[in-house]
């Protein structure tokens, strides 16, 4: 169906090409995944499939054939009659890409008014095959459905929109760049179930870019491992898992299935409290007088020099909690006490002397660090503010902080717009560290990173939290993250506190049906069957 | 000479400057001094099609600011004093513009004039930049009440036209070149303050904006180190839509009679001067007005090309 030869793109301005050398076969009713991470040449891939590289790429060599046809050099008026009829493109991110001022039944019906076929379908036949496409990919009341607007949905079904529209015209190729990066897990796993039953039914070919090994190897028949624009390993999904032949796919499945953390620390006296959140409640109001309940009654505590875990998905009050627990935002109800002193609604000179004490590390360390500013100044800021130490020693304890998160000296003159996202993000945990802090709170610290530099900043977290003693508070979304990170765990939904307890009892055995939902649906059961296979087989060390 | 695909280059610009056939005469050693300085600085190709309205633009802007910083240079005539043997001469070789009642030379007149309307207007400019950028980033940050209270000053300072505000501000203290340049800048308030509210709103709900506040930086540091600089670049593109405005008015005032006192030269009185000699000497207003289109079209030219730079 889908054929690549030794395909090579340059981009403008950059030797060094995107895409090296290229092969990749995808049959009809074949799932295929292009596993890498950013910046390996999969997203290039697939977008020269579809023909929609950027003016400044251009295809120094290779062949793309679609159903034996070459594609590569044709222009743009005929790649304009092959999108949408012959290959369907699903975009990455469900948010943006809708039209948010047309309804669903418009935006459906836009493929079939754009590619008209032998005859003219009138309004009442379009909107049947527009109903017909929302119940194929799994939306309930489809007639409703068509005369909302795309902000009446939830993420996982504007994504199966976004399916929906992409398969209108029974494409022969169907691809997926990143789908489900911006979903929720259980949300996640219904949508690539959308994906394997239009393979098996409609015997269509999907080619599946994705960083998420772990996703791949679920749902993937085929994969191939992109890094640095060329291809290191192809094949069975199985093979690939079983028998990976190049080091950084055997790095990839290590990351992908982090080990747990049990057995690591040595469970000691039950130590003192140092957060404890009391019947916490927030509540906002929006619209006319409705009210949103997005932290209820919640209570926890966590212990000195452990880490406890906030799990839950989109929606669940999570990163409220951290706000509240920071100080940032005011509770309606409850306290919050940190290192034994309340610190419900204080404001001033006092809220800024708790921030000595508790610090945080945001999810995107892009936006987290202030671009006009260098490194040094960024990691001297708490250190001035706090007045902490002589002028004369802040240079050197900032040189030690960047060797305890272990980047080089030579950094601190750069800006963040220079630094990668793992490098960021070492950069915001040496400033959350720069005032001594006892507790650091990781509001979704490791979710906006690739997935082995995320296996290196978890290192680097465990690390740090031996040598100085820290006490963390995670917050994610990521089951397998927490799994390896935290000693305790609290699962949330829409606000109230559902299950809690050690990681170990919590993971193992589930008390509520959510807390079993959630972990049914995280990605990965094959790794981990096969984890554990191995793990049955070798002798444990 | 086909030079093929550039794969050095960084910009869409410089694509086109590849492409252009122009540049392919030129020897190598010259394209490669206007790609490096030129095009990948400033995303233009100079004389080419697309952009020759730009580069005419730019020349306009770096003719004036000669004018305002070093007239002297320019012109070796007396501005202030004139030869009453040579009155009312017609535009000659020896006289640019021709020469005006006194006899003195237009051109000259017209470029010592420069000095004071530019310099005005940058005054004018300043004020308005740094009191409304001030007013519109607090009023950002601080919202609710303090926001209301002052965005509804801005709104009072633009429901009154910048023209009037000005006069309004003349009459009370009197004529002068920069009495007109405080009036211009109280009107150019409000314009700064808008879009430096928006800007703060959008900066201060990114992360970094509470990080900062939990390293436990003070509120005003917070303000001014982190949300100020972030949102300086739409404040910067509209710098120049203002200096063109400012230009205008000021000028405008200068007609009026309100400007600085004969024989002082300013654009303005330049032209209110000529008016009543029309018929006999048409230079006298045409030309000094024509300077006066081409700095304004130059410099909103200019603003242009910066907001599509910073994409406001």
């Amino acid at each position: 169906m889908l054929a690549i030869e030794d395909l090579t793109v340059y981009y403008r301005g950059n030797s060094h090409p995107a895409v090296r050398s290229a092969h990749l076969t995808v049959s009809a009713g074949e799932v295929v995944a292009v596993i890498g991470e950013s910046g390996s040449g999969k997203s290039t891939l697939s977008k020269a499939v579809i023909g929609l590289l950027p003016k400044t790429a251009h295809i120094a060599r290779g062949r793309i054939r679609i159903d034996e046809q070459d594609i590569t050099s044709l222009s743009e008026r005929e790649l304009v009659k092959l999108r949408g009829r012959v290959i369907g493109l699903v975009p990455q991110d469900p948010a943006t890409s809708l039209d948010p001022v047309q309804p669903i039944g418009a935006q459906l019906t836009e493929v079939f008014r754009l590619h008209p076929l032998n005859w003219r379908s009138s309004r009442a036949e379009l909107h049947e095959q527009a109903a017909a496409l929302l119940e194929l990919v799994g939306i309930d009341h489809p007639e409703q459905r068509l005369r909302q607007y795309p902000h009446e949905l939830s993420g996982g079904m504007k994504q199966r929109v976004l399916i929906a529209i992409a398969f209108g015209l029974r494409p022969k190729l169907l691809i997926a760049d990143e789908p489900t990066s911006a979903l929720d897990v259980t949300v996640q796993k219904q949508v690539l179930e959308v994906f394997d039953r239009l393979a098996q039914q409609t015997g269509t070919a999907v080619l599946f870019v994705t960083h998420n090994l772990a996703v791949a190897c679920d749902h993937a028949q085929r994969a191939i491992v992109m890094r640095d624009g060329r291809v290191l390993d192809s094949g069975a999904v199985d093979d690939l898992v079983v028998k990976p032949k190049h080091n950084y796919t055997r790095e990839l499945i290590r990351s992908a299935f982090k080990p747990g953390a049990q057995g690591e620390r040595v469970p000691s006296l039950p130590a003192e409290a140092v957060v404890e959140a009391v019947g916490l409640t927030k509540v906002f109001g929006h619209g006319s007088g409705q009210q949103f309940k997005a932290v209820d009654a919640v209570s926890f505590a966590v212990e000195a020099g452990s880490t406890f875990a906030l799990v839950g998905e989109s929606g669940s009050g999570k990163s409220t909690i951290a706000r509240l627990i920071l100080g940032l935002a005011r509770p309606d109800a409850g306290s919050v006490r940190v290192a034994g002193r309340d610190v419900t609604n204080l404001a001033g000179e006092a809220q800024r002397e708790v921030w000595r004490h508790i610090q945080l590390v945001h999810q995107n360390p892009r936006v987290a660090l202030d671009p006009r500013f260098t490194v040094k100044q960024i990691i001297a800021e708490p250190l001035n503010a706090f007045d902490i130490g002589s002028r004369a020693q802040r240079p050197q304890r900032i040189a030690e902080l960047l060797d305890q998160v272990g980047l080089p000296r030579s950094i601190e003159q750069r800006r963040p717009g220079e630094l990668s996202g793992g490098q960021q993000q070492r950069v915001a945990i040496a400033r959350a560290l720069a005032p001594r802090p006892r507790i650091v709170v990781l509001d979704e610290a490791l979710s906006a990173l690739d997935v082995v530099t995320q296996g290196r900043i978890l290192d680097l977290l465990q690390q740090l939290q031996h040598e100085l003693n820290l006490t963390y508070l995670f917050i994610s979304h990521d089951l397998g993250l927490v799994r390896s990170l935290s000693d305790a765990v609290a699962v949330l939904r829409h606000g109230r506190l559902i299950e809690t307890g050690s990681t170990r009892q919590v993971f193992d055995y589930p008390r509520h049906a959510y807390t079993r939902a959630l972990l049914d649906a995280t990605p990965g059961k094959r790794l981990r069957q096969h984890q554990e296979s191995l793990a049955a087989l070798a002798p444990s060390s | 000479m086909n030079v093929g695909p550039n794969l050095d280059a960084e910009t869409d610009a410089e694509v086109d400057f590849g492409r252009s056939q122009r540049f392919q005469q030129l020897p190598s050693v010259w394209r490669i001094i206007i790609r490096r300085l030129a095009v990948r600085r400033t995303g233009m190709v100079p004389f080419t099609g697309s952009d020759v309205v730009n580069t005419l633009a730019l020349m306009m802007l770096g003719v004036v600011v000669v004018w305002t910083l070093v007239p002297g240079w320019v012109t070796t005539h007396d501005p202030l004093v004139g030869d009453t043997a040579e009155k009312f001469l017609p535009p000659s070789l020896s006289h640019w513009f021709g020469t005006d009642r006194a006899g003195r030379d237009t051109f000259t007149r017209v470029v010592h004039g420069t000095h004071n309307t530019v310099f005005g207007a940058i005054i004018s400019t300043v004020i308005g930049l740094s009191i409304g950028s001030t007013i519109g980033v607090v009023a950002g940050v601080a919202r609710g009440v303090s926001d209301a209270v002052l965005m509804r000053l801005v709104d009072v300072l633009l429901a009154i036209p910048g023209f009037l505000l000005a006069l309004c501000v003349v009459s009370a203290f009197g004529p002068g070149t920069a009495k007109i340049a405080i009036g211009v800048g109280i009107a150019a308030i409000a314009p700064f303050a808008r879009v430096a509210r928006s800007e703060a709103l959008r900066v201060v709900q990114l992360d970094f904006v509470d990080a900062a506040r939990m390293s436990g930086a003070k509120p005003a540091t917070v303000l001014f180190r982190h949300v100020l600089l972030n949102s300086a670049g739409p404040i910067i593109a509209l710098i120049p839509i203002e200096l063109g405005a400012t230009i205008l008015s000021i000028a405008s005032l200068g007609f009026l009679g309100y400007g600085a006192p004969p024989p002082e030269p300013e654009w303005g009185t330049l032209l209110s001067e000529g008016r009543d000699f029309l018929a006999r000497a048409w230079w006298l207003t045409s030309l000094p007005g024509l300077v006066v289109l081409c700095t304004v079209l130059a410099v909103s030219h200019a603003s242009r090309w910066l907001q599509r730079q910073f994409r406001i």
